[in-house]
């Protein structure tokens, strides 16, 4: 019998990049989002 | 950890004279940083002195114009003093905020500024409220304190009986916690003092120091807009695992606005 629990948590970490993406209006951004990494895609959008 | 003299005293004096006779003796407050130092085997004293039985070192006093709490004062006695809540609420915060319930029940104010962790809190509010650190022999005024990453101006055998803060017309703390140990990546304590508003820095660089740049900025006013243009020196701050120097400067300006703001609402 194969487990499948963790299938649901599938969904989460891309929701949550998507939203840093789109709030930033950049096109990627790699994991993991730490406030610095987060801080620092935001820099070079102003830049 | 390797075996050591365990040494319950009674006094100060029998402290200081125990540490004295001791071939390579360390004083016990709450053993946060210290037992596990000696777990990792980065330590081997070769006498724990236990301060734990010594009652003048506890306690808390306070009156219209100064808060003095005892060295050996947990985190989690200074959190939940009604008074000092009322006197000082950004030091009674800065204390419920160290680490979590189990290390607030044992840490000490002691041992934190004695140790002077680069990422302990009690060190920028000691800078920023003007407090003095009185020990078995003298006097230390806050500024002088401390001197280098976990370097103080405290002798070998020198222990630390009380701290006494001012009590500020207003004051906040603000912290950017690792989001694990809660350790300051970077936290900025602001006070108005009598002697003007005074920033202390901690977390940023290798040693808590006194903000001097923000407060060359602010010129004595609690208005965070002032401190937009300031441009702090990365090249003098840590960078590890948690945050570089770049975003350290960053934070430190972030921190220090929000907690200006603290006290202007």
């Amino acid at each position: 019998m194969k487990g499948c629990g963790e299938a649901g948590a599938i969904g989460a970490p891309p929701a949550v990049i998507n939203a840093i993406v789109n709030a930033l209006d950049i096109k990627h951004l790699d994991m993991p989002a730490t406030p610095e990494n987060v801080w620092r895609a935001a820099q070079a959008v102003q830049a | 950890m390797y075996e050591f003299n365990y040494q319950r005293v009674d006094s100060v004096s029998a402290a200081v004279a125990a540490l004295k006779k001791a071939d390579d003796g360390k004083i016990l407050a709450g053993g946060q940083t210290m037992l596990p130092t000696m777990k990792h085997r980065l330590a081997s004293p070769s006498d724990v002195i236990d301060l734990s039985g010594i009652a003048e070192l506890r306690g808390i006093q306070v009156n219209a114009d100064t808060v003095t709490i005892g060295a050996m004062t947990t985190h989690g006695e200074v959190a939940a003093a009604a008074d000092v809540r009322k006197a000082i609420p950004a030091l009674a915060s800065l204390a419920g905020n160290i680490g979590d319930p189990a290390v607030r029940n044992r840490g000490t104010i002691g041992g934190s500024i004695a140790n002077n962790d680069p990422a302990a809190d009690y060190p920028a509010a000691v800078i920023a409220l003007g407090a003095t650190v009185k020990t078995d022999r003298r006097e230390i005024a806050g500024d002088e304190f401390f001197t280098g990453m976990f370097e103080t101006a405290l002798e070998e055998d020198e222990i630390i009986v009380s701290v006494s803060f001012p009590v500020p017309r207003v004051a906040a703390y603000m912290k950017f916690e690792n989001p694990a140990s809660r350790y300051a990546i970077v936290g900025v304590f602001v006070a108005d003092t009598s002697a003007g508003v005074r920033v202390g820095v901690t977390g940023a660089t290798p040693c808590a120091h006194r903000g001097l740049r923000l407060e060359e900025a602010l010129a004595g006013k609690l208005d965070s807009a002032a401190l937009d243009s300031v441009a702090l020196p990365v090249d003098k701050m840590n960078s590890d695992i948690h945050a570089s120097a770049e975003y350290r400067a960053h934070l430190v300006k972030v921190m220090a606005k929000r907690a200006v703001d603290a006290c202007a609402a």
